[in-house]
C-alpha cells in the first residue's frame, strides 16, 4: 500500500465554500481524505506500493515479469507508468507491461490480467497496481472525496509457499453508461449528479454481486469479508445492506471514511486491509466499480492467516484548503 | 361552464427519478392509464393538449403537441400549453375552452416533465424562466431565493416561526406514505425539516419541492358522462416579476381565481372537502390556504398544526412529497382530487395550480356526482 501521509478534512473544504462541513461529512460518510505531496503522483505511489509488495514477500524483483498499472491520473497521456515502475523496481526487463484505464476499476482489471497470465503459465510472478492522485474541480461535490493512494498485488501460483490467498473466481460486468467522464485535454472530470447513483454504481454493483453469488454457488452469509468500491461512505453501506451483508463483514475493508476515494486503488486498498486481518480458510468477496461503467468481482480464499504490513512511518499532517489546491495544481 | 364537462379517464405515472424513460415514454404510460377505464377508445380522442415547461432546455425538444399526438394511432390535432408550473392546469383550462366551443368532444390532456436529465444548476436556471428574465434574473436570484424572501417577509409580518413552518412538509410527507405514486414515501418529522440543509434562508431543503420526472393525463369529455364533473376552471395572472408586487405575503391571482371559481361552480368554499394546493415551497402552501380563503391571513399554518380530518389538504403528499414534474403537477392535482372524492364519497374538491410566484393561477373545482350529498 502507499497512501500519502497528508490529509484534508471535509470540514476544511466545506469552510472554504461557506458550507456546513459537519452535515456534509455525515451525509457522505467521509471525514477526511488523503492529499498527495508536491512530489507525489500516480507513478511514485505505484512504485512505493510495488516496492512494499516485493519487500514483504521476499520475491526477487527479476522474477517478476509482468506489471500492469491502472489509473485515471497517469502522469503522461503517452509514456507508460507501468514501464517506469518496472524499471524503478528492477523487474525482469522481459516484462509484460501496460497502463490501464477504466475509471476506479483499472486496478482490479490489472489483477485480472496478471491472474490470467499466471494461470496460463506465461509468467511466474506479476504485479497488479491501482494508483491515483485523483482530480476534482474546485467547488464540485467530488472535491470532498477524490483522494490519492496506491495498492499493489503481487500474484503468483497458488501453490507458492508464500501465497496468502487464492483467487477462486473472477467475473466482470461492462456497459456503456455515461455517469462520469473526462474528455482528452480536460483538466477535471464531469459527472451526471444523481445519475451516478442508481443507474451507475448501484445497478452495476448489485448485478455483479448477484452474478458472483450465483456463479460461485455461495450465500452472502458464507462470506467472511466483503469489500465494495467506496466512492463515499454511503453507497457501499447501502449496497451491502441491500445484498444482505453485515457491517461485520464490511468492517476491515471499509476504509473510505479516513482516506477518501482513492479511485483505482480504492477497492484494492480495502483488500490490502482485509488481507492483514483475515484468518486461514476465510472467504473474501471484492467488487470494484469503474464509471463508464463496469465492475470486477473476485471471490478469494485465505491460504494462511494474514500478517500486518509495516505502518507508514510518516506522521499524518493536515493541510489547509489553500495548501491542498496548491498541491493539486502542480 | 357553458357545457357539462366530465373527467372520463385519468391516470399518472409514479413521480420520481425515471432514468430509463424520456418524455415520450412517460407520457405514454400516463395516457395508457387514462384510457384504461375510459368509456372511449384512443381513436375517439379528437384533440390532445400537452402541458410542459422545460422540454426545450432539458431534452432539446419543442413541438410536443405533435410528438405526443403520435402516441395515438390516428395522430389527432394537438397543441401545447405552457405557464411555468401552472402548465398542467392551464392545459386543462384550454381543454375546457375547446370543449365548450364545440371544437372537440373528447380531449386528452397530458402533462409531462423530464427533469433529471439535466444537472441541478441547469434545472435551477431553467426554472427561473418562470420569473422575469429582465427584472428578476439579473440579480442572480433563484426560485428558492424568491420564496425565501417571501417566507422572510411572512415571518416578519405574522410571527410565523421556523418550527411552525416545518409542520407543512411534515404533514405532506406523512400523507404521501399512503400514495403509491409519491416520490417520497418516508416520514419527515418537523425537527428533521428544521435541521435539513439551508437552501435560501429561512427555507431548508425539506421546505422545497424536488426535481422529478413524471406524467399525468386526463380525458375530458362532453360526449361521455362520468361521476366527476368539472364545475369550474378559472385562470388569473399577476406580474411575473417580484418587483411588481406590493404584497409578498398574499398572491392576488389566487384570491381572484378562487372567487371566480366559486361563482362559476355556484358553491361556497365551506362545501369543499378536499384541496390539492400548490406547495412549490412550504410557505406557498400556507399562503395558498389563506388566499383560497380557508384561513385568515397569518393563520394558514394552523391548518397544518391542527389538521382537520374532514378537510383534506394535499392528501397526495403535495408537490413536496408526491413530487413536482412541473408540467404534470396541475393535471395530477385534478387526477388526485377525482380519486379522493370517489373514495370519500364527498361532493366537492379543488385543485389550485400556480406558476412563478403566483403569476398565473389556475383553479379547478370538481364535483362528484355520485356523492351522497349530490342532488343529481
Amino acid at each position: 500500500m502507499s497512501v500519502p501521509s497528508a490529509r484534508i478534512t471535509v470540514e476544511e473544504i466545506a469552510a472554504s465554500r461557506g458550507e456546513d462541513g459537519k452535515a456534509i461529512s455525515k451525509s457522505i460518510g467521509v471525514v477526511q481524505k488523503s492529499v498527495p505531496d508536491t512530489g507525489e503522483d500516480a507513478f511514485t505511489l505505484a512504485y512505493e506500493a510495488g516496492k512494499q509488495a516485493i519487500e514483504t514477500t521476499n520475491v526477487t524483483p527479476t522474477q517478476i515479469s509482468a506489471v500492469f498499472v491502472g489509473s485515471e491520473s497517469h502522469p503522461y497521456a503517452v509514456k507508460p507508468t507501468s514501464g517506469m515502475v518496472a524499471a524503478a523496481l528492477g523487474l525482469d526487463p522481459f516484462c509484460h507491461s501496460a497502463d490501464l484505464e477504466f475509471a476506479c476499476k483499472a486496478g482490479t482489471a490489472s489483477v485480472q490480467i496478471v491472474d490470467a497470465m499466471v494461470r496460463a503459465g506465461q509468467i511466474q510472478y506479476g504485479l497488479a497496481i491501482g494508483s491515483d492522485t485523483a482530480q476534482s474541480k474546485p467547488g464540485d461535490a467530488l472535491e470532498y472525496t477524490a483522494a490519492a493512494g496506491a495498492a499493489a498485488m503481487l500474484l503468483g501460483h497458488a501453490n507458492d509457499r508464500r501465497a496468502l490467498c487464492r483467487i477462486e473466481k473472477t467475473i466482470s460486468f461492462t456497459t456503456d453508461t455515461p455517469d462520469f467522464w473526462r474528455p482528452n485535454g480536460a483538466e477535471y472530470p464531469s459527472h451526471g449528479g444523481r445519475f451516478t447513483g442508481e443507474p451507475g454504481y448501484f445497478n452495476h454493483v448489485r448485478t455483479t454481486i448477484c452474478a458472483m453469488l450465483e456463479t460461485a454457488q455461495i450465500q452472502p452469509q458464507e462470506i467472511d469479508h466483503v469489500i465494495l468500491h467506496m466512492p463515499n461512505g454511503k453507497f457501499p453501506a447501502r449496497m451491502a445492506k441491500e445484498c444482505g451483508f453485515s457491517t461485520e463483514q464490511m468492517e476491515h475493508g471499509f476504509i473510505v471514511r479516513d482516506i477518501g476515494n482513492t479511485y483505482s486503488a480504492c477497492s484494492l486498498l480495502g483488500l490490502a486491509h482485509v488481507l492483514q486481518k483475515a484468518e486461514k480458510a476465510q472467504k473474501i468477496l471484492l467488487v470494484s466499480y469503474g464509471s463508464g461503467a463496469g465492475c470486477d468481482a473476485f471471490l478469494l480464499t485465505m491460504l494462511r492467516k494474514g500478517t500486518p504490513l509495516p505502518p507508514n512511518p510518516t506522521e499524518t499532517a493536515y493541510v489547509t484548503y489553500s495548501q491542498y489546491r496548491q498541491r493539486m495544481a502542480v | 361552464m357553458e357545457r357539462d364537462i366530465f373527467i372520463i379517464g385519468s391516470g399518472q405515472t409514479p413521480f420520481g427519478e425515471w432514468w430509463n424513460k424520456g418524455i415520450r415514454e412517460l407520457a405514454d404510460d400516463a395516457i395508457e392509464k387514462a384510457l384504461e377505464n375510459a368509456p372511449c377508445s384512443a381513436i375517439d380522442i379528437d384533440m390532445v393538449i400537452v402541458a410542459n415547461m422545460l422540454a426545450e432546455h432539458v431534452s432539446g425538444q419543442a413541438h410536443l403537441g405533435s410528438m405526443i399526438a403520435s402516441l395515438l394511432p390516428h395522430q389527432p390535432p394537438a397543441i401545447r400549453a405552457e405557464a411555468a408550473c401552472a402548465s398542467g392546469a392551464v392545459a386543462m383550462h384550454t381543454a375546457c375552452s375547446m370543449l365548450e366551443s364545440g371544437r372537440a368532444r373528447n380531449i386528452l390532456v397530458v402533462g409531462v416533465e423530464k427533469m433529471t436529465d439535466a444537472d441541478n444548476s441547469t434545472i435551477t436556471s431553467a426554472l427561473m424562466g418562470a420569473a422575469d428574465n429582465d427584472k428578476d434574473a439579473p440579480s442572480g436570484i433563484t426560485f428558492p431565493g424568491l420564496f425565501g424572501l417571501i417566507a422572510s417577509r411572512y415571518m416578519h409580518e405574522y410571527g410565523l416561526t421556523r418550527e411552525q413552518l416545518s409542520c407543512v412538509s411534515s404533514l405532506h410527507h406523512a400523507q404521501a406514505m399512503d400514495n403509491p405514486n409519491a416520490q417520497f414515501r418516508s416520514p419527515a418529522m418537523p425537527d428533521q425539516v428544521s435541521a435539513s440543509p439551508l437552501v435560501a434562508d429561512p427555507l431548508r431543503l425539506l421546505d422545497c419541492s424536488p426535481i422529478s420526472d413524471g406524467a399525468a393525463a386526463c380525458i375530458l369529455s362532453t360526449e361521455h358522462k362520468s361521476p366527476l364533473r368539472l364545475a369550474a376552471s378559472q385562470i388569473t395572472t399577476d406580474t411575473t416579476s417580484i418587483t411588481g408586487r406590493t404584497n409578498l405575503t398574499s398572491f392576488a391571482a389566487t384570491r381572484e381565481a378562487m372567487e371566480h371559481a366559486l361563482t362559476e361552480a355556484a358553491i361556497e368554499r365551506s362545501d369543499i372537502s378536499t384541496v390539492e394546493l400548490h406547495d412549490c415551497f412550504s410557505i406557498a402552501a400556507v399562503i395558498s390556504l389563506e388566499d383560497l380563503g380557508f384561513a385568515e391571513p397569518g393563520r394558514g399554518i394552523e391548518l397544518y398544526q391542527h389538521p382537520d380530518p374532514a378537510f383534506g389538504i394535499n392528501r397526495s403528499g403535495g408537490l413536496k412529497a408526491c413530487g413536482h414534474p412541473v408540467g404534470a403537477t396541475g393535471i395530477k392535482q385534478v387526477v388526485e382530487i377525482g380519486k379522493q372524492l370517489l373514495q370519500s364519497k364527498k361532493q366537492w374538491g379543488l385543485a389550485q395550480n400556480f406558476g412563478g410566484i403566483g403569476a398565473t393561477c389556475c383553479i379547478h373545482i370538481i364535483e362528484n356526482l355520485s356523492s351522497t350529498h349530490s342532488h343529481v
